[in-house]
């Protein structure tokens, strides 16, 4: 009986890890993006998934969350919502790189100054979010939902469900553009040698902006599965900013494979230590995750060997 | 006279402003022509194509290809002006594919000329058609300098220009590289390179400049400077090799 319900416990850890794994993995994905490409850690690329949400709430506010799709807690208007937080959010990012990071790189600051800018960046976003949308917490939906047995002992919410196929479809689709299309090429050729990127014709400032456009978009579908499956609140990006970069830095800087692997870790991760150590010390789990790769790996679990894997 | 596709006069360039390592340094190429710039290390020679390719500071001088003025033009928009360029390291994208190396190459063109050049550059390499899903970190440094020299084809450049095309290959596939643009330049594209193996080099080469402390030092036909004793001594591996 004690073994059929730590088996059910088990399952459901992986189940909820996965979850968390695959907000992690969007948030990941861009940060990897912007090391590759930009250069610099991005340490304000987590607003970004704070915007998006707030973006695809105001959305849903002006068009009402609509019926509910069959199980789901929401209608199509939030499936349109994630469209247009995911446009308005890569707007975002493309201004907060016109404002600030592209007037870096026109003075050829170093990488650290681009890495502080981004901590100020970081605030500003911040604080714009909690000026427009205000302090407390939001939701997309007032539906109540009643967790569905998917598998044998693990339960989810329609709602998660949706999330964790929707992440599965957004990976897949920036895995194709990357691979067949040639703007994601010129992208893959512009992270590995910048220098011998443009002598084949490739624009610096036009890969540049495709980068902050895609992690952006990333980003928002991020924010706004996070804020359907937990609330909205001005900090909900910034509580994932650690995870997320050590997400990035786990799976390998260089590698948008081993962002996605390094997201799920990390919600792995944080979701079966509870099982075995108190909750209180479950966000230092993936730090000490983080530790144990970084001694035995320091490239991370797919860094360099495999970029091509992207 | 020669009637140039590629003429640099004068360039001044470097890394850091006000820190030129070329210094005043002019060079021409004509079509269908191999010219080789040889020198000590630290002479200037891959800095010279940098800056002409508009990847390193560019602080006077003038660059003309094909008439058009393209001095200090950036990098990306050489290649529209008919300039190729193959560094000396990195020359291929490790993580790409030989076909996405290519199609990279071929950055510039519209999908159909795309598809022209791919078969085009396919058909003269076939050896990069038989690999073409192999990715770039796993092909030999000859191969390697192949697929460098079919990307920089792609855009079917007036100019191509080569920053040590045969560092670290066995001598008989230096030979299979410099035949190859050999049968490039009788196409009548121009090949400007720079070569440490310089006897070998000016062997296959028309003209040659000689470069010392990032100046003009010496130019003239390659039959001239293999010939010459000073710089058979200093730059060709002395008397041995200048047999």
């Amino acid at each position: 009986m004690h073994r059929e319900a730590g088996k059910t416990l088990l399952a459901q850890a992986v189940a909820d890890g996965l979850l968390t794994g695959a907000i992690l993995a969007l948030g990941a994905l861009g940060v990897s993006l912007s090391l590759q490409i930009l250069r610099f850690a991005n340490f304000s690329h987590a607003e970004l998934l704070t915007w998006g949400a707030y973006i695809a709430l105001t959305f849903t506010t002006f068009a009402t969350a609509g019926t509910p799709i069959g199980p789901l807690s929401f209608g199509w208007q939030l499936l349109l919502a994630v469209v247009v937080a995911g446009a308005a959010t890569g707007l975002v990012a493309l201004a907060v790189d016109r404002l600030v990071f592209n007037q870096l790189r026109a003075r050829h600051a170093h990488n650290l100054t681009m890495v502080f800018a981004s901590f100020g960046v970081a605030l500003i976003l911040r604080n714009l979010v909690l000026l427009l949308w205000g302090p407390d917490a939001h939701y997309y939906s007032d539906e109540l939902q009643i967790a569905v047995e998917v598998l044998p002992g693990i339960r989810l919410l329609p709602d998660q469900v949706f999330v964790l196929a929707l992440t599965l479809v957004l990976v897949l689709a920036l895995h194709l553009v990357l691979r067949l299309s040639r703007l994601g090429m010129a992208m893959r050729a512009m992270a590995e040698s910048p220098a011998l990127a443009r002598v084949c014709g490739i624009e610096t400032e036009k890969a540049i902006r495709w980068t902050w456009i895609a992690s952006g978009m990333l980003a928002a579908a991020g924010g706004v599965f996070l804020g359907l499956t937990v609330q909205l609140r001005p900090d909900m990006g910034f509580n994932l900013l650690l995870a997320i970069f050590t997400a990035a830095i786990l799976g390998g800087t260089g590698s948008l494979f081993g962002a996605v692997i390094g997201g799920l870790a990390v919600g792995l991760a944080e979701n079966l230590s509870v099982l075995i150590i108190p909750s209180g010390y479950k966000a230092a789990v993936p730090f000490m995750l983080l530790m144990l790769v970084l001694y035995f790996r320091p490239q991370g679990l797919f860094g360099a060997a495999d970029r091509a894997a992207t | 006279m020669i009637d140039s596709i590629l003429t640099a006069r004068n360039v001044v360039a470097g890394y850091v402003p006000g820190m030129p390592i070329v210094h005043n340094v002019s060079v021409d190429v004509a079509p269908g022509e191999i010219v080789t710039i040889i020198g000590p290390n630290g002479a200037g020679k891959s800095t010279l194509l940098k800056a002409i390719a508009g990847l390193v500071l560019f602080e006077g001088g003038e660059v003309r290809c094909g008439g058009q003025d393209v001095s200090g033009h950036p990098a990306h928009e050489l290649v529209r002006s008919g300039i190729g360029f193959a560094p000396q390291t990195g020359n291929v994208f490790t993580t790409l594919s030989i076909h996405e190396n290519l199609v990279v190459g071929g950055h510039t063109l519209g999908r159909t000329l795309l598809r022209e050049r791919l078969a085009a550059v396919y058909a003269r390499f076939p050896l990069l058609a038989a690999r073409k899903y192999a990715p770039g970190r796993v092909l030999s440094g000859g191969q390697r300098q192949m697929l460098a020299i079919a990307r920089a084809l792609m855009t079917d450049p007036r100019v191509l220009m080569l920053d040590e095309p045969t560092a670290g290959l066995a001598p008989r596939v230096v030979g299979e590289v410099f035949a190859d643009l050999r049968r490039l330049a009788a196409s009548g594209v121009a090949v400007l390179m720079v070569e440490q193996n310089a006897r070998a080099a000016l062997r296959v080469s028309d003209r040659g400049y000689v470069l010392t402390d990032g100046r003009n030092h010496m130019s003239g036909s390659a039959a001239q400077l293999l010939a010459d004793p000073g710089i058979g001594e200093a730059f060709l591996g002395g008397r041995r090799l200048a047999s």
